[in-house]
């Protein structure tokens, strides 16, 4: 059964059509990639998959709930956690709050125990630590640990946020361009901890993706769109090569 | 700080106090604090029991605008409701360890009053919404006679503490002392904790801490309960030490002080609450004592130290958003590494462009 299930999903901007009626189906072991030229609409289905903005139409069905009309902050609880394009991270807290914050929809302690650091709080925070050094070691981030964001570089930027993401052990990530940015060596590291958070997580991916090459070396399945339309998908090879999808990226 | 930096247990990091130099430290500190009645006047030690005071109020505002990024003109309306709540309550034979606790949970109702409206609200709008919220709370005081008794005042009556009277400064500077260092141990418990990360989360990006499950409703509301809870508790002191209240005490001009204390103390620290109160208090005095040296077509010119707040909220604002204790800071960094600083090191960094959409 998919874990996110997109149906004829819609939004208007005034009188731009940003996605028009598209439909796909992530399945719980699969790197889903979206791809296709600037403005075609991308960034725009992950804010509405996160539930930032309003659909005009469809229907958002992630691990069999509907969430169409859910909260955004509900969405996280439900186990989808994501990164951003530009980049959304905690500029005046250090590598380890932001990545411990991915432990929020965890917190159980009331208001009282966190007041007064009750013993049972102290439990919690010290078993969030162990996600998180988990976390940190997995991204390679041990060295930046107690670094404030601002004044790291952007690499290790995109590291953290992506360590904040899986921090929240979610069933399915949203990752919006994380090569962006990235010297060559930094995207090879990206392409080996991709799979490893597939195959060795067990935790679905959907992302969108310009590098190519990346695109080919992890994704199980390629979704090509333009004009906030589906060009076409399937098996990362096909797409590329479909004269639409070509068509799209000469065209511009 | 450089020793503490390896961790070999997650242990290390959940205490308050890193190491033993550290704890020492604030042993000596917090000894210092507690013979200080000893030490000094009456007069001066009374500029330290203000000083206590606006500090609680002013970690209110910490709480608010330092670590959730909500600003609040309306600080003065959670003052007067504390102070009044208390005077009212005292008055009517309600016992100080009681009316004390009330002053908070009473500023936090309204807190949570002006909090939920406010929720969709950020930045200038939030400005003016906290600003008329102070102007209504002003209004029903002086209206509401038959507990306020409006502009005629209301006298307090001495604390006590258990049944024993805090009739002298030296007693109530202690007692203003104690109430402080609890709150900021609250409060620094709080922001250790998942409650003050969603704070920070909300105040450095609204949007991420949504994405990571923070319930913006519910933590923004909380951080306006636990702000005005605290600038509450500050209330029902104040007016004990005013001794006598009226509601003009509460205007306008004490919510700038609230903003100017946080902004020049350092936002984002809590060690810049103590420096901001210290601050607010201590400039009034300098600014008379400057008085005589300045040309007296000056120096007689009412509103001189208005006017002086507003230069140094400005000049904050652009030259040392760090405050107080960020300065401090970076001394403290230059002179660590003093032979070996780069020209250029201690700048600040210039934060990468934020764009509206995301
Ligand atoms: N909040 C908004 N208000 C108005 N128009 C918007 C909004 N968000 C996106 N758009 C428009 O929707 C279209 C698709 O934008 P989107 O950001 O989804 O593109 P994208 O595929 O992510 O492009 P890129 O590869 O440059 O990131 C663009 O024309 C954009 O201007
Ligand atoms: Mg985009």
């Amino acid at each position: 059964m998919a874990i996110l299930d997109v149906e004829n999903l819609s939004i208007r901007f005034g009188g731009l059509v940003a996605v028009d009626q598209v439909s796909f189906q992530v399945m719980p072991d699969q790197i889903f990639t979206i791809i296709g030229p600037n403005g075609a609409g991308k960034t725009t289905i992950f804010n509405l998959i996160s539930r930032l903005y309003e659909p005009t139409s469809g229907r958002i069905v992630f691990k069999g709930t509907d969430i169409t009309r859910r909260p955004p902050h509900q969405i996280a609880r439900l186990g989808m956690a994501r990164t951003f394009q530009n980049i959304e991270l905690f500029e005046h807290a250090t590598v380890l709050d932001n990545v411990l914050l991915g432990r929020h929809v965890h917190a159980r302690a009331g208001f009282l125990s966190q007041l007064c650091y009750l013993p049972s709080l102290r439990r919690d925070e010290k078993a969030f630590r162990e996600v998180a050094e988990g976390v940190i070691g997995f991204m390679d981030l041990e060295s930046y640990r107690r670094t404030p964001i601002h004044g790291l570089p952007y690499g290790i930027r995109k590291n953290v946020e992506l360590a904040r993401a899986l921090a929240l052990e979610p069933r399915l990530l949203l990752l919006d361009e994380p090569s962006s940015g990235l010297t060559p060596t930094e995207a090879r590291a990206l392409a080996y901890r991709l799979k490893a958070i597939r195959d060795r997580l067990g935790i679905a991916i959907l992302m969108v993706e310009h590098n190519l090459r990346l695109v080919s070396d992890v994704s199980d399945h390629v979704l090509a769109v333009n004009q906030g339309r589906i060009l076409t998908s399937g098996s990362s090879d096909a797409v590329q090569r479909h004269p639409d999808v070509v068509r799209a990226y000469i065209g511009e | 700080m450089a020793s503490n930096d390896l961790r070999i247990d997650h242990g290390q990091d959940l205490v308050l106090v890193p190491g033993r130099a550290a704890a020492l430290r604030w042993l000596l500190i917090g000894a210092l604090f507690v013979a200080l009645p000893w030490l000094i006047d009456e007069y001066f030690l009374s500029q330290f029991t203000f000083i206590c005071i606006y500090a609680i109020a002013g970690l209110g505002m910490m709480v608010l605008l330092g670590y959730t990024g909500l600003v609040s003109f309306g600080q003065a309306a959670f003052l007067a409701i504390g102070a009044y709540t208390a005077g009212a309550l005292e008055t009517a034979g309600v016992p100080f360890v009681v009316a004390l606790p009330a002053a908070g949970l009473v500023a936090a109702g309204a807190g949570v009053m002006i909090g939920l409206p406010a929720l969709r609200m950020t930045g200038l709008f939030l400005a003016i919404a906290t600003l008329s919220f102070a102007f209504i709370v002003e209004e029903v005081i002086t209206r509401w006679t038959s507990v306020t008794r409006g502009s005629l005042g209301l006298i307090m009556p001495d604390a006590t503490l258990f049944g024993w009277a805090i009739d002298s400064e030296r007693k109530f500077y202690l007692l203003c002392l104690g109430i402080l260092v609890l709150c900021l141990l609250g409060v620094a418990n709080l922001l250790r904790s998942p409650i003050g990360r969603a704070f920070i989360a909300i105040r450095d990006s609204r949007i991420a801490a949504q994405s990571m499950g923070v319930n913006l409703a519910i933590y923004q509301t909380l951080s306006f309960a636990i702000g005005a809870a605290l600038t509450g508790f500050a209330g029902a002191l104040l007016a004990h030490k005013l001794t006598f209240i009226t509601p003009e005490q509460f205007g306008i001009n004490v919510s700038i002080e609230m903003l100017t204390l946080v902004v020049v103390g350092g936002l984002g620290s809590l060690h810049g609450v103590v420096f901001g109160a210290a601050f607010i208090i201590l400039l009034p005095q300098v600014i008379a004592g400057l008085r005589g040296l300045l040309p007296d077509a000056i120096a007689n010119q009412t509103g001189i130290e208005t006017a002086a707040f507003g230069i140094i909220l400005i000049l904050f604002i652009i030259v040392e958003p760090g405050g107080i204790y960020g300065r401090w800071q970076s001394l403290r960094r230059y002179w660590s590494e003093f032979p070996f600083c780069k020209a250029g090191s201690f700048k600040r960094q210039r934060s990468f462009l934020k764009s509206e959409r995301w």
